[in-house]
């Protein structure tokens, strides 16, 4: 009774593309429990006006059981808008379905309008929350089509659900796209020649090797879209038009600075070449092209670079570069690379507790935490957002019960270096205790931490956004003196787990979580 | 402005100095309407820096957002404005908000937030022939004729300082608040005739109660059919009293759907059509104290249940919660002013009814740590309702093996509802989480307490057999607290644990004691 276990299902859901800009929906959904009348009796659905998005031809019903048909009366169909500043607007067209019961249908159908047409690519997604059992899309001649998550996946779709640590695009979708009326070939003529053109010709040099360079980039010019340390730049920039000129005038927009990185590798005599990420080498389209790199030729391929993003590890790429090809735009045409992805030891995550054990059972101490790599990269974006105030906040999230001051954060705003937080920390009731011994787990850190998989099922593979590794020490130390030194390691090489891998991985991931279950024990005093 | 004809006119001004690069995110105002009967005709916000002129802000940087929480439709809405403001600068506002009133009453909060006020004003012009009847809460403030006002408020008060005010009009059709009494016959008259049982009514109340023999059994039916329509909520003309008036039974029975005071109402009406009588109750759902004897108002209470008429006297039940039980309010409405909507009616107090949880665990400790064990779990009243939100959360495998942290090898759950009652049988196996100090193994047998909301009594048995390998060195000692105790005994070779917690009704936890608790459950 009222357990709310859903066991709805899309019986049908057909799209029907119309070009230039319009998606017609129609869905119709069984629903057999409580719980399912509870979640789908009811249909939001957002759009975005100043986005050149409305919805026409919203029509609901409800199909009783007994092949009854209660159709949603027009004025019980409400256009809100829920959200408005200026020019900007977010809306929502909502119902709830009439006399809906276990058993029942509800059905509703839409079309969306584009005013700007339609997305290119344009993704349409084939999986729900709820399972598919038949899925229709109707594509106009002239449009190449693609799946991707599944192959020609037209019935019996199974839900889709969000889980932690999924792909971001893990989604069954048709991929729709006008045929590329170009090529890889051409579009690199087209990226070398505007890449040359805004390289100028004024000599710019600096000396030190291509690390030395793009370091100097990274940390030495101001970087108008983030707040740096020391590398804030707050008036209005003029453009560059060169490299030159961001090298004389100080500050630079990521690409500015990517282009005298360039200009500096040159003079320094490096065959150097602009690359851009590219999401699909099967399709030579500039919608294609992600984000931007600079190349340096190599004797065995290239070597990468974007001092662009301050916030990089030396020799490290951005998370969403990579592990992905790279168009590299020769004066000879497209040359496709893949892009180096770093190491676990590179994206280092150290802690230490110095702790003292007291005889009421509490713990108080230092702890430091020093972060390199993506593990600093994230930690540096996170406080680019963040009051002192929230910083401090979300820091004490992470040790909840534990009391924590003198907070020091150092290198959270400066290009490159690792990020190091130290705080004094007191713990009560720490210990667990007997009539007569107190006994302090050595695992000081795991004692935050929650689970990173709960879950024991799995229907998603697991994405590690990046390799990783961590390092805990952790010290107590008794009031007589004795001491006890708790070490654990981690490393996450692997960053891609099937769902019939998720139990070995879950393994894994306990036995770090219930690593060291050694305590260090102290006679109680009375 | 109140004026004779229950218009009213809000006009507010604020001025707030930024002293430091933190406080710079309170340089901002919003401000509240009805889109439907009301209507914002002035919202304007400068910057001043320090030392420099009064700048104001493009009304395209102003946000205008729909209030609905969880409504389907809500003509609620607010427009804010959030400044940029250095230290030292300045940041003022000025808005009129127009609105048909329902009832003249009126309130004023001099701190809206934690920062310190220098000077809090109120003034009131009304029609002087109308008496005004104020109370102030958490504060003193000094009135001069229509005038209240409060200086130098200190930040982050516990209480924020407020003035509520009632108007008794004359010669008009506004409604005058003088009691409770007053009260419930407004809130009563707009409900009364949507509870009428029409024909297609009766004829359901007569389907859900076929065969049933008491009218207790006739109740409970009648709630759990309530009970599985769907809370849907659409609120319109809030402030001509829209939040206030429940769509009459029959619309409500045949969209299959309602909020809070629809399914109330319903319900009456499938009651009255076997005979049983009931009253609308007005109660707040979230907050205990918003209702307070001394301002008899409509305002303080957003929600709506239901009070039964019966042999033992009057029950209070919620259909608008999917998982209480008749005899069983959940737990956020125990204790609680309400305001039963009958004829002569007070403000009462909703009776706290504690759960109950009678949990017995056996547990056999392998010679490798690892566990195998049953659990066996009967709860009652709202620690049942508690019970069933918790299994509703997922399906029953994951939430009861998240909550034991175990691999489950079987799991029943038997619910009696709409009887009092869910039993949870589960048998599970867990890996070895012994710690290790020296030559001696740490074991923590014991479940984690499952978070009650409200008053309960637990009581829990935990029967440990250990492999023979085993051997117990040290145990717990006894622990008795008035609200809880702990006994670790051996009993024919096996190790027994008795726990037992009773949470006392309404039972609020301060701050300075909560360490205290912490420590006695730790």
């Amino acid at each position: 009774m009222f357990l709310l276990l859903a066991f709805a299902e899309v019986l049908f859901w057909g799209t029907e593309v119309q070009l230039p800009g319009q998606l017609t929906h129609v869905v119709r959904i069984a629903l057999s429990t409580t719980a399912d009348v509870q979640t789908y009796g009811v249909v939001v659905l957002p759009y975005s006006p100043s986005r050149g998005e409305s919805l026409l031809g919203v029509r609901a019903a409800t199909v009783l059981p007994n092949g009854t048909r209660i159709p949603v009366p027009a004025d019980a169909i409400f256009d809100t808008v829920v959200w408005q500043r200026g020019e900007r607007e977010h809306r929502t067209v909502s119902w709830a379905f009439s006399s809906v019961e276990p058993g029942a249908v509800v059905e509703y159908e839409y079309t969306e309008c584009h005013a700007d047409g339609l997305a290119q690519p344009l993704r349409i997604p084939l999986q729900r929350e709820l399972p598919v059992r038949s899925r229709e899309v109707s594509v106009p001649p002239g449009l190449l089509s693609h799946y991707r998550n599944c192959e020609n996946c037209r019935t019996h779709l199974p839900a889709y659900r969000e889980e932690p640590d999924a792909p971001a695009d893990g989604r069954a979708v048709l991929e729709l796209i006008h045929p590329p009326e170009t090529s890889w070939t051409a579009i690199a003529h087209e990226l070398a020649a505007q890449f040359e053109a805004e390289l100028g010709a004024e000599p710019v040099s600096a000396p030190g090797d291509l690390t030395a360079l793009a370091e100097l980039c990274r940390t030495r010019i101001q970087n108008v879209l983030y707040r740096t340390d020391n590398l804030t730049f707050r008036g209005t920039p003029e453009p560059n038009r060169s490299p030159a000129d961001t090298w004389r005038r100080g500050y630079g927009t990521p690409h500015e600075i990517n282009l005298l990185f360039a200009a500096l590798a040159r003079a320094a005599g490096h065959e150097v070449s602009y690359a851009r990420v590219v999401n699909r080498q099967d399709l030579p389209d500039p919608s294609q092209l992600a984000s931007e790199l600079i190349a340096v030729r190599q004797r065995d391929g290239y070597a990468f670079f974007n001092p662009g993003v301050p916030y990089l590890s030396p020799g490290i790429l951005d998370l969403d570069e990579e592990g992905r090809t790279a168009l590299v735009a020769t004066p000879d045409g497209p040359d496709f690379a893949k892009l180096p992805r770093s190491t676990a030891s590179q994206n280092r995550t150290e802690r230490t507790a110095e702790l003292r054990a007291l005889p009421d059972g509490s713990v108080q101490g230092t702890v430091t935490l020093t972060y390199t790599g993506h593990a600093a990269t994230l930690r540096k974006r996170r406080a680019e957002r963040q009051t002192p105030d929230e910083r401090l906040a979300a820091l004490r999230q992470e040790f909840p019960g534990a009391q924590i001051e003198h907070v020091v954060m150092e290198n959270l705003a400066l290009p490159a270096a690792p990020v190091r937080i130290s705080f004094q920390v007191a713990v009560s009731h720490y210990a667990d205790r007997s009539p007569r011994r107190l006994f302090f787990p050595g695992r000081f850190f795991a004692r935050f931490a929650v689970p990173r998989f709960q879950n024991t099922k799995r229907t998603q593979p697991v994405e590690f956004p990046f390799a990783f590794s961590v390092h805990d020490t952790v010290t107590i130390v008794a009031p007589s003196g004795d001491q006890r030194v708790f070490q654990r390691d981690f490393k996450q090489e692997q960053l891609w787990y099937p769902p019939e891998e998720f139990q070995y991985l879950r393994k894994e991931w306990a036995t770090f979580q219930d690593a060291g279950r050694e305590v260090f024990p102290m006679e109680r005093l009375h | 402005m109140v004026e004779s004809s229950g218009r009213q006119t809000t006009t507010s001004r604020g001025v707030v100095r930024v002293l430091t690069p933190e406080g710079a995110r309170y340089a901002r105002a919003g401000v509240a309407y009805d889109s439907a009967g009301g209507k914002l005709v002035e919202f304007r916000a400068w910057v001043q820096p320090s030392g420099g002129e009064p700048v104001e802000i493009d009304s395209r940087e102003f946000t205008d957002r729909n209030l609905s929480q969880g409504e389907l439709r809500s003509s609620l809405r607010q427009r804010q404005v959030e400044a940029s403001a250095e230290p030292g600068s300045l940041f003022f506002y000025q808005s009129t908000v127009v609105a048909q009133t329902a009832f003249p009453q009126l309130e004023f909060e001099f701190q809206e937030n934690e920062l310190p006020v220098r000077y809090s004003r109120f003034h009131l012009i009304a029609p002087t022939a109308w008496d005004i009847l104020p109370v102030a809460f958490a504060a003193s403030p000094c009135r001069t004729g229509n005038t209240w006002e409060l200086r130098d408020l200190p930040a982050s008060p516990k209480v924020l300082p407020r003035l509520a005010v009632t108007l008794l009009p004359r010669n008009t059709d506004l409604p005058s608040f003088a009691t409770w009494s007053d009260v419930a016959q407004w809130l009563g008259d707009r409900a009364e005739s949507a509870a009428q049982p029409t024909p297609l009514v009766a004829s359901q109340a007569a389907k859900v109660t076929a065969g049933l023999g008491t009218d207790r059994q006739r109740i409970q039916a009648l709630g759990a059919f309530v009970q599985h329509l769907r809370y849907v909520a659409i609120n319109e003309n809030l402030g001509q009293g829209g939040g206030f008036t429940p769509a009459a039974a029959e619309t409500v029975l045949s969209r299959g759907y309602g909020d809070c005071k629809d399914k109330a109402t319903l319900l009456r009406a499938l009651l009255r059509a076997v005979n049983i009588n009931s009253w609308l109750v007005a109660i707040n759902a979230t907050d205990r104290s918003r209702a307070r004897p001394e301002w008899p108002s409509p305002r303080v209470f957003n929600h709506a249940i239901v009070a039964i008429e019966t042999e033992s006297g009057l029950i209070y039940f919620d259909p608008s919660d999917p998982h209480s039980t008749l005899g069983a309010l959940p737990s956020a409405l125990q204790g609680a002013p309400a305001l039963v909507l009958r004829p002569g009616a007070t403000l009462e107090v909703t009776p706290e009814q504690p759960g109950e949880v009678e949990r017995k665990i056996t547990v056999y400790l392998e010679q490798d740590g690892r566990v195998t064990g049953r659990l066996l779990e009967a709860s009652r009243g709202s620690a049942a309702a508690e019970t069933r939100a918790l299994l509703s959360s997922g399906p029953y495998d994951s939430v009861v093996s998240a909550r034991l942290d175990a691999q489950l090898t079987q799991v029943t759950v038997k619910d009696e509802f709409p009887q009092d009652g869910v039993h949870l049988y589960a048998q599970f196996d867990k890996e070895s989480r012994l710690a290790l100090a020296g030559e001696l193994y740490i074991w923590k047998p014991l479940l984690p307490w499952v978070p009650h909301r409200g008053a309960v009594s637990v009581h829990e048995t935990v029967e440990i057999e250990l492999h023979p390998g085993w051997m117990v060195e040290e145990m717990p000692e006894p622990v008795r607290t008035s609200s809880f105790s702990a006994a670790w005994f051996l009993r024919d070779g096996k190790l027994i644990i008795e726990r037992q917690l009773r949470t006392p009704p309404g039972s609020v936890i301060s701050v300075e004691h909560l360490p205290i608790v912490l420590r006695r459950l730790h």
